[in-house]
Parts: C-alpha cells; sequence; structure tokens
C-alpha cells in the first residue's frame, strides 16, 4: 500500500476514477433514455395478481419500489417489503389509473393469456377479457376462437374509419 | 403588523421624512404601496411604504387642507383646502417600489417578523406588496454554480488528467469523443430527465447513492489489487493505460452495491427515515427539487466542457519535458504533477472558468430540476432561483414596461456584469500563469 502511494500508482487510479464516472454518467443517460423508449415498444404483460383478502387486480405492473419498515406501522421487525404500483386503467369504472399493492399482500400473481389492453381516446386504457362481441346488437360471438378471428378485421376496420375522419 | 407569541403585535417597520406642519390628512391608494399626506399649510407629498421614500412634493394653494382622495390607480389626487376650493392634481408616480434599498438591501415588509431580503413579485390580491429583493436570486445563483462545480470540478480534472497523460492512446481516441457527446445533449433534455427522472428516484434511493460515494473508493482499491494479482494468477498482461476499463465495470457493481445496501443502510443507522433523520439531527428538510440533483445535472452540462479545454492543455504540454522528467528518474505520477501540471496551469484554469461561465448561466437545467424558490439557504437539501432562470420565469407575466419588466431587465444585466468581472479576473490570472510558464 505504501509503496503505491509512494510510486503515485494510486492517484493514477484516482484520476481513472474521474474519467470512469464521466463515462458512466454519459452512458447511463443514453442507457436511460434507450430503455425507457424501449418500455413503448414492449410494453409489458398484463398481470391478474390475486391478493390475501381474495380481490383481484388486473393490470400491468409498473414500477416497484422498496419501502423500508418505519413507514409501514404495524410490522415490528426492520424488514424492507417490495411495493408495486399496477396500472389498472378503466377510469370510467374505478375513477383511478393506479393502485398500490405491497408484496406481501399478494397471494399469486398469474398472466391470463386472453387478457386485453385497449387504448382508448377517453378515460385512458381499458384492461379486461373480451366475453363477446356484439355488433348492431345482433351478431354475436361468444367463443374464444370466434373472438380471436373477428378482433383483428375489427380494429383494422375501425382504424380504417378514422384515418378517413382525418 | 408582525406576529408575536401573544398574536398579532403592532410595529415601527418605516419611519418617513417629517412634513412642516402637522398632518391633516392622509389618502391611501387602493393598489400598490403609495400614499398621499397633506398638512395644515397646504404641503402635499407623495410617499411609497416599502421603499421607505417621498415620491413628490406637491404644491397647490398653500391653505389648510381637510381632505385628500386619491385616485384608484394612482394616477391623480383632489385635494379640499379650508376655504372650501378643490384642486386637481395629476400623478404619475413611475415606479416608486425600486430602490438600490429595496433591490439589495433588506426590508421589512407587510406581516414579516424582521427585515429580510424576499424576492415575491406578484401576488393574488390589488393591495399586494411587491418584494423586488435581487439578493435572493444572486445567492441561488452562486448556490447553484457552487454545487454544480463541486462536482463537476474534480471529475473533470481527474478524467482529463487521466486521459491525456495516463491512458493507452488506443482508448483515448475513442473516450474523448464519448466525453464530448455529454456537450451535444440539449439543456432542456437534461433538465427534462433531472426534473422528472432523477429528482423523485433520487427522492427514494439517497441513502444508497450517499453510499456509492464511501464505495467507490474501496471499489477503486479492489481494482488496484486485482490489476496487481489477475496477471499473477492467469499469466494475462495487462498493459499500463488500460485502468479505465476494469474501473469501469468495478464501479457499476460497486454503484450496484451501494443501491442494494441504501434501504438498509437507512434502516439500521438512519432510523428508518433518513429525511426525518435529517430533520431531527440537523433540522435541514428534504425538498424533491434541489441542489444535489442540479449539481448533478449541471455536470452534464459543465464537465465536457473542462474535461475538453482541460485535456487540450494538458495534451500540449512538449513531449521533451515529460520525456526529461521520465529520464531522469520521476515515475509516471510525479511526471504528470510536477511537470505537465503547472505547464499547463493557464490552459486548466481557463477551462475551469469556462466551465464556471455556463454553470452561471445555465438556465433550463435549473429552471427544470429545482422548485424555483427564492429562498436565501445553502443546505443541499432544497431548491433555489438563479437570475437566469427568474427572467424565463418571470418574463412572460411581466408586465411590458412594468416594473417588474424592468427590474428583470437589470437582473440580466446584472448577470453581465458578474461574468464579466469574474472573466476579466480569470484572463488577468491566466495571463499571469502564461507569463510564468512561458519560458519552459
Amino acid at each position: 500500500m505504501k509503496e503505491l502511494i509512494k510510486k503515485g500508482e494510486l492517484f493514477i487510479w484516482l484520476t481513472g476514477l474521474g474519467l470512469g464516472v464521466s463515462i458512466i454518467m454519459i452512458a447511463g443517460l443514453l442507457f436511460l433514455v434507450f430503455i425507457n423508449s424501449t418500455d413503448f415498444y414492449y410494453p409489458s404483460a398484463i398481470a391478474k395478481i390475486k391478493k390475501e383478502d381474495n380481490s383481484y387486480l388486473l393490470g400491468q405492473i409498473f414500477q416497484t419500489e422498496d419501502v423500508p419498515q418505519a413507514s409501514l406501522p404495524d410490522s415490528l421487525k426492520p424488514t424492507i417489503y417490495s411495493r408495486n404500483q399496477i396500472k389498472i386503467g378503466n377510469r370510467d369504472i374505478y375513477g383511478f389509473d393506479f393502485a398500490w399493492v405491497d408484496e406481501r399482500e399478494i397471494d399469486s400473481i398469474t398472466y391470463p393469456k386472453n387478457a386485453i389492453a385497449i387504448e382508448r381516446t377517453e378515460y385512458g386504457n381499458f384492461y379486461g377479457f373480451l366475453e363477446s362481441i356484439k355488433i348492431d346488437g345482433e351478431r354475436k360471438y361468444s367463443s374464444n376462437e370466434e373472438i380471436e378471428s373477428i378482433i383483428h378485421s375489427i380494429v383494422s376496420e375501425v382504424s380504417g374509419i378514422r384515418e378517413k375522419d382525418k | 403588523m408582525k406576529r408575536s407569541e401573544y398574536g398579532w403585535q403592532l410595529v415601527i417597520p418605516h419611519t418617513f421624512d417629517k412634513l412642516e406642519n402637522e398632518i391633516t390628512s392622509v389618502s391611501v391608494s387602493q393598489r400598490g404601496k403609495t400614499f398621499i399626506v397633506g398638512d395644515k399649510e397646504g404641503n402635499i407629498e407623495l410617499k411609497h411604504l416599502t421603499s421607505n421614500r417621498t415620491i413628490a412634493k406637491l404644491s397647490g394653494r398653500q391653505k389648510k387642507i381637510i381632505d385628500i382622495i386619491f385616485a384608484p390607480k394612482a394616477d391623480g389626487a383632489l385635494v379640499l383646502y379650508s376655504d372650501g376650493i378643490i384642486e386637481r392634481f395629476t400623478i404619475d408616480p413611475g415606479h416608486p417600489e425600486v430602490t438600490l434599498h429595496t433591490i439589495f438591501g433588506k426590508v421589512w415588509y407587510e406581516g414579516y417578523a424582521k427585515p429580510e431580503f424576499v424576492w415575491q413579485s406578484t401576488g393574488g390580491s390589488d393591495d399586494f406588496e411587491p418584494k423586488l429583493s435581487l439578493i435572493p436570486l444572486i445567492a441561488g445563483t452562486f448556490k447553484g454554480t457552487f454545487y454544480a462545480l463541486l462536482f463537476a470540478i474534480p471529475i473533470a480534472l481527474l478524467g482529463a488528467l487521466y486521459t491525456s497523460v495516463f491512458v493507452h492512446p488506443k482508448i483515448k481516441k475513442v473516450i474523448k469523443p464519448t466525453v464530448e457527446i455529454m456537450a451535444a445533449l440539449p439543456s432542456v433534455v437534461i433538465g427534462f430527465l433531472a426534473g422528472l427522472w432523477l429528482a423523485p428516484m433520487l427522492e427514494r434511493i439517497l441513502p444508497g447513492v450517499i453510499l456509492i460515494f464511501v464505495i467507490s473508493p474501496f471499489t477503486m482499491l479492489l481494482g488496484v489489487y486485482l490489476w496487481r494479482k489477475i496477471p499473477k494468477l492467469f499469466g494475462v498482461k495487462f498493459k499500463q493505460g488500460y485502468e479505465v476499463l476494469v474501473l469501469v465495470p468495478l464501479l457499476i457493481l460497486g454503484g450496484q452495491i451501494a443501491l442494494w445496501l441504501g434501504p438498509y443502510f437507512e434502516t439500521y443507522v438512519l432510523s428508518g427515515d433518513y429525511r426525518a433523520w435529517l430533520l431531527n439531527y440537523f433540522n435541514e428538510s428534504y425538498d424533491q427539487r434541489n441542489a444535489i440533483v442540479v449539481g448533478f445535472a449541471m455536470g452534464f452540462a459543465v464537465i465536457p466542457i473542462i474535461f475538453t479545454i482541460c485535456e487540450d492543455a494538458l495534451s500540449s504540454v512538449p513531449k521533451h519535458l515529460t520525456s526529461g522528467s521520465l529520464a531522469l528518474g520521476a515515475n509516471r505520477w510525479q511526471t504528470a504533477v510536477r511537470v505537465v501540471l503547472p505547464t499547463a496551469s493557464p490552459g486548466i484554469f481557463s477551462a475551469i472558468m469556462i466551465g464556471f461561465g455556463r454553470a452561471i448561466g445555465e438556465t433550463m437545467i435549473v429552471l427544470m430540476a429545482t422548485g424555483n424558490t427564492p429562498i436565501m439557504d445553502f443546505s443541499p437539501f432544497n431548491g433555489f432561483r438563479t437570475l437566469s432562470a427568474n427572467i424565463a420565469v418571470e418574463i412572460p407575466e411581466a408586465p411590458y414596461h412594468g416594473t417588474l419588466y424592468r427590474v428583470l431587465f437589470l437582473s440580466a444585466a446584472l448577470l453581465f456584469i458578474l461574468t464579466f468581472i469574474i472573466n476579466t479576473i480569470a484572463e488577468i490570472v491566466r495571463q499571469r500563469l502564461r507569463k510564468k510558464y512561458m519560458d519552459i
């Protein structure tokens, strides 16, 4: 150690530290911008969360944060809990877009295949399941295969109308 | 009036010059803090409360004044004399609230406990008292600059020294443009990320971030250790000048460990909540938009400038000096500190001054990443408002040619004078340093 200081090797490493920090800063910033943009192209899957009290939440897990024990008055041990923010959407029904759920309240998380998210022009995202599709109150598609076959053509038809509107 | 422990208490915040005779009438403006007094002999004086000054002396009929009515817009007055005659005056008070004292001195404002430096240009009601002290803004400017440079100068200087003297030429070719990319980032992007992404995140992970500063020197020592051990163990050979390639992954790892340890550090050392801990032991409250965020974000603007100019200065030190020093038996570090650094000192100095100039005038980062609160407090955990950000915030709302509009122009002039003085001093110092090292 003494020899390192005497030869100045340690100080050279210190200068290297300065350069390392600035490189990490710039690389980190570019990485951050990159990560946040890929979020848009590859959205996370819709999670169905069963809570301990047998209630359910459906939505995308938006972020997770660690909560130290002090802000949870009912716990005695100094433990850190993780807390999830879920984007549950359906603002027209619930009145809010997000819900918080602690890790310890969660019983199980599944990712149902047939859950859908729809971006709407009003009230933000819709999350839910397609039970059936009715067109003009008559033609009804209620089985999974029928919905699967019709939904994409409906979506493209509707967006075609929207394009014309412009 | 001010608030005391017994409720509201009457105080004497302003004392005005006496009139020649007994005052018979006082009339107060409905908008603003101007008022008119008239005396027994017919002397009329227009005074302003905040600035403590007499704006005008009106001479009318020199009779005893019974009553004065001040026009609602403070642009005229009707005076009733004892002989039954009413006289009309037209008044143009100009900008009565601005004096050198209200801008640079402590003023006792309405409802305040003591004279203070306050910037609060507009308020909700008509009888609002504008508080136009530029001192909190100047203090904010220096606070922001201080924290920005505190972070940027060491990193930029050390990085430049390493890049110019120690690093392998192959890496240097890549590293210098990489750091310079930082300068290409628009400051509004940096401000946006700092204000909307970094500030909320820092609030959550501050204990971990503080740990990074403790852990990174140890990761450096670990790097030194690995650097010396790995060649012996695996028979590979490291070339001098590749140290930074070992350091970067280690630093990322150390940062990760620090952030992971952060919550435990908060739980066991900072009694569970660092904000409560700060308030308890240091009586400091933590604001989300604070000087740490700005200091770090301004690093992106300042580091590349200082780094590039510094690096150029260090690299242009004549080769024969360094070779001579090495040949005479000095090691790499001794050569760098005793030969390269002094010779390049004029360039390094001007690099720092240019970085300083950038930091002092930086608007967008400060505007977006601080709360723009014009407070006089040098704690790193709360915000500030700089002269430049203040101009950007208030100019859209300032009435054209109004008092605020003019004060903002004054603050712009002040900012110019500040940088002018600092740059002049810097240039003088630089010239002296150059003369000193010119012969080499």
